[in-house]
């Protein structure tokens, strides 16, 4: 397992999750279009059927108008659909948009004139239907040859003229009506009754005629399916062009995506070729660290104030560096002391873990083998250290910090790794400070680095809560530790840092009295 | 042969025997229906005004809302909804489900605001599991409460009356007077507006076509200027929706202003309104005995309150 594949593979499954993701961008954009193209489509049909239906009611004087009523849900719903696509497409343009919406207008004025074309067409219809009866009637019950006659042409006459308005007839039927109307006066009060009954009728028909017969034409007229053919035309020309675009990008993303993968898989092989040995080396180096050290003789520390401008600006190793570095030391810690564990397991228990140095190794092979970047060691000032400690825990939040720097010698080694150790140790400070009694004195940690001919010396102070002996002896081993709300590997990953710079790390506590954690590492010579 | 083709070419069809409708849907539909709790103050309920006992409406001139508060129209029946082709008296809502959006949040009617419908109902002990049961996303919304109601209303179909039969080829099914009745409702012109399976319902027209109602009556409010308050269209001035007559029988009063006390008022309005003329008593008679023809039979969903009573 080479970590370039890995890389190759974290690289790659983003480039083609993101190529997929625009894929289904391009797709989703047209198929707003497409689908706006299709629903006018049918909004088109709709209104084909519409016109037939309403062409139907005029022509049959027993239809009934549910037929043309049965349009207006379905006519509400196809809009509906229509404007949501619009809005959701949000790569429409304006000017498609604000054509997508005066056919909709078209289409709303298609029903409202269908609306009056049914109000006026039930009234005259009605008239035709009974004016014939009507003026037989009347011509019955009159002696009046001239008044039935007329009443007879006139009802023959508005017949001739619904099926065929000219100007010639209207004038021709107005001048009867006047006619009646003028003679009105003279008849019985029934048969003038009658005879306005009539009229009445006559005025409708006369009046309302024409203007049905436009309202008919304008709810029949193609206006919505010429606007849907240019409007189709223009939004599929919109899509084709979109998809186009969309495919020349595709190509693109997909062939710099296997471009890469190729790259990666070219650069795994070859590395697998010649990282065995490498890591062999890595792996033995772990399994050699040497045994701690006898703790430093405890001293009482004199601790002077520091001077405030020291804090001025901390140095602030690169987080995800750091981040990746914890872990890696972490795995390499556990994996150790789970080596450790079972080389000490008596032979019964073992059930299958017989090669302790086995796991031991694979372990830190596991550890050693996480991508994280190849550490850089440097020139690293133990002061730089402390400052970047003190900030990353936040110790001023929790107690009054001291600080007292010497010329400690700086240490050839890796910034973060340093760091990491003196952030455990002043983070288990805070800690012991805030387990004591609320109203004990004021918390107070102390961190002197010196020097000792070329050994750098750093030593941390606290007035926390202290160590009862029993825990003092297994304290730097993992999972030791007295704190419920961390697994207690802090300090063994500190003792593992510091023996890994050839260096010493000493504790010594007093319960409820405080804690001193003294550490030494050969430094560079001056 | 005539009787075979009758409901060919009559201008009235039955009503569809089958009303399409998802039962639990529809049972919830009628829960929310009959329940106060859609009601800003918890005192009124849509079956307030549209009693199913009572021919789907409550038998006032105009309905009560919470308060007390006076209604400015006749409530109409809430049978046969499905078939008009516009909810309202001036035809605002084009669908069922639109529909609901009014009677709930007028101030007169039951003044809620649907936010705190959808509370209530989420506080409610059973309302949220009924909602889960027939919707995937069980979650309570103004859509599925109008959904749900809406599916109520269109269970509400009154088929098999004596009309409808006749009109199936049950020559019996009328009687002597309810035919005359018929053919004199053809023959004045009625049938020009109260036509189709809801006999009405799928038009507008204008109230006063021959002679001024509203000159007469005087007072004119806002409501009755009808469809115009909709389309702003001079055209559509003191225009309604033609009522169903289907439930007429048991709908007393009429009009949309309910100004009309019976039946016999109501037929005497429109002669004289719509079709500008007089005519004999015994015609008039004949109409309002067809008329009583066209109720049919409620289709009848289970009772939600019965079926939760022991």
């Amino acid at each position: 397992m080479t970590s370039a594949l890995k890389i190759g593979f974290v690289v790659s499954v983003p480039i083609l999750a993101m190529a997929a993701f625009f894929w289904w961008l391009a797709g989703g954009g047209s198929e707003g279009y497409r689908g706006a193209s299709a629903n006018i489509r049918s909004i088109q049909q709709l209104a084909a059927a519409w016109s037939v239906e309403t062409a139907v009611a005029r022509s049959n004087p027993n239809a009934d108008y549910d037929a043309l009523a049965g349009f207006i849900p379905e006519a509400a719903r196809l809009k509906d659909a229509l404007l949501e696509t619009v809005q959701a497409t949000a790569s429409m343009p304006d000017r498609l948009v604000n054509d997508v919406y005066a056919f909709v207008n078209a289409l709303d004025a298609k029903e409202e004139r269908i609306e009056r074309f049914k109000t006026s067409h039930s009234v005259i219809r009605n008239s035709v239907r009974f004016l014939p009866n009507l003026a037989a009637s009347i011509a019955r019950s009159t002696s009046d040859a001239l008044l039935a006659s007329d009443v007879m042409s006139l009802a023959d006459g508005l017949g001739e003229y619904a099926a065929l308005p000219t100007e010639a007839t209207k004038g021709r039927l107005m001048a009867i009506v006047d006619r009646l109307a003028e003679r009105q006066e003279a008849m019985s009060d029934d048969l003038a009754s009658e005879v306005g009954f009539f009229l009445s009728h006559a005025d409708i028909l006369l009046d309302r005629q024409e203007p049905t017969r436009l309202l008919f034409e304008q709810a029949t007229s193609g206006e919505v399916s010429d606007l849907a053919d240019s409007l189709v035309a223009q939004i599929d020309a919109q899509a084709a062009t979109l998809e186009g675009q969309a495919n020349v990008f595709m190509a693109g993303i997909w062939a710099s995506a296997v471009a890469l993968l190729l790259v990666w898989v070219i650069v795994a092989v070859l590395q697998s070729r010649r990282t065995p040995s490498a890591e062999g080396a890595v792996a033995s180096r772990h399994m050699a660290l040497p045994v701690p050290a006898e703790p430093l003789p405890l001293a009482a520390p004199e601790e002077p104030q520091s001077a405030a401008d020291e804090w001025a600006s901390p140095p602030t190793p690169n987080v995800s560096r750091k981040l990746v570095m914890t872990h890696r030391i972490t795995a390499e810690v556990v994996g150790l002391e789970i080596a450790e564990r079972v080389r000490r397991l008596p032979a019964s228990q073992r059930h299958g873990c017989d090669d302790a140095e086995q796991i031991a190794e694979l372990a830190t092979r596991l550890a050693s083998a996480s991508p994280a970047p190849s550490d850089r060691y440097d020139l690293v000032a133990l002061e730089d250290c402390v400052r970047a400690a003190l900030v990353a825990t936040e110790a001023e939040r929790g107690a009054t910090v001291v600080t007292e720097f010497g010329d400690a010698p700086q240490i050839f080694a890796s910034e973060v790794e340093l760091c990491l150790v003196l952030e455990q140790i002043v983070d288990n400070a805070l800690w012991a400070i805030g387990e004591r009694d609320p109203d004990a004195d004021e918390g107070v940690i102390r961190i002197k680095t010196a020097a000792d001919d070329a050994t750098a010396l750093v030593t941390i102070i606290d007035n926390g809560i202290g160590l009862a002996a029993e825990h003092r002896e297994h304290i730097f081993e993992p999972f030791a530790g007295t704190r419920e709300d961390r697994p207690g590997i802090g300090l063994a990953i500190a003792r593992h840092i510091v023996h890994k710079y050839n260096g010493r790390i000493a504790i010594s506590s007093q319960p409820f009295a405080g804690t001193v954690v003294r550490i030494s590492l050969p430094g560079m010579p001056a | 042969m005539v009787v075979a083709t009758a409901s060919a070419v009559e201008p009235i069809k039955p009503i569809p025997t089958t009303p399409v409708v998802d039962t639990a849907k529809a049972e919830l539909g009628q829960r929310l229906f009959e329940d106060p709790l859609l009601s800003r103050d918890g005192t009124v309920s849509c079956a307030s005004c549209h009693d199913l006992e009572q021919g789907g409406d409550d038998g006032r001139r105009v309905s009560v809302g919470i308060d007390g508060a006076l209604g400015a129209l006749n409530a109409p029946t809430v049978f046969n909804v499905a078939l008009n082709f516009k909810q309202f008296w001036d035809g605002r809502a084009d669908t069922l489900e639109a529909q609901v959006d009014g009677p709930v949040q007028s101030p007169v009617e039951m003044g809620s605001l649907w936010p705190d419908v959808v509370a209530k109902l989420h506080r409610d002990e059973t309302y949220p599991s009924q909602f889960a049961a027939i919707y995937t996303d069980g979650v309570i919304s103004r859509e599925k409460i109008k959904d749900a109601i809406a599916e109520f209303l269109r269970s509400l179909m009154t088929p098999n009356s004596r009309f409808d039969r006749w009109l199936a080829g049950d020559v019996d099914a009328l009687n002597e007077q309810e035919r005359s009745g018929y053919a004199l409702f053809k023959s004045y012109g009625c049938i020009s507006c109260h036509q189709g399976a809801n006999v009405g319902g799928n038009m507008f027209q204008v109230f006063g076509v021959l002679n001024d109602y509203f000159v007469r009556r005087g007072n004119i409010t806002e409501a009755d200027r009808g469809r115009f308050n909709v389309t702003g269209n001079e055209a559509d001035m003191h225009a309604f929706k033609v009522p169903s007559l289907r439930m007429a029988a048991h709908t007393a009063p009429y009009l949309h202003d309910g100004s009309a006390a019976t039946l016999r008022d109501a037929v005497d309005a429109m002669f004289e309104f719509q079709l500008g003329r007089a005519a004999p008593d015994a015609d008039k008679d004949a109409i309002v005995a067809f008329l009583s023809t066209l109720a049919g039979e409620q289709v009848p969903l289970r009772r939600v309150k019965e079926s939760e009573s022991p």
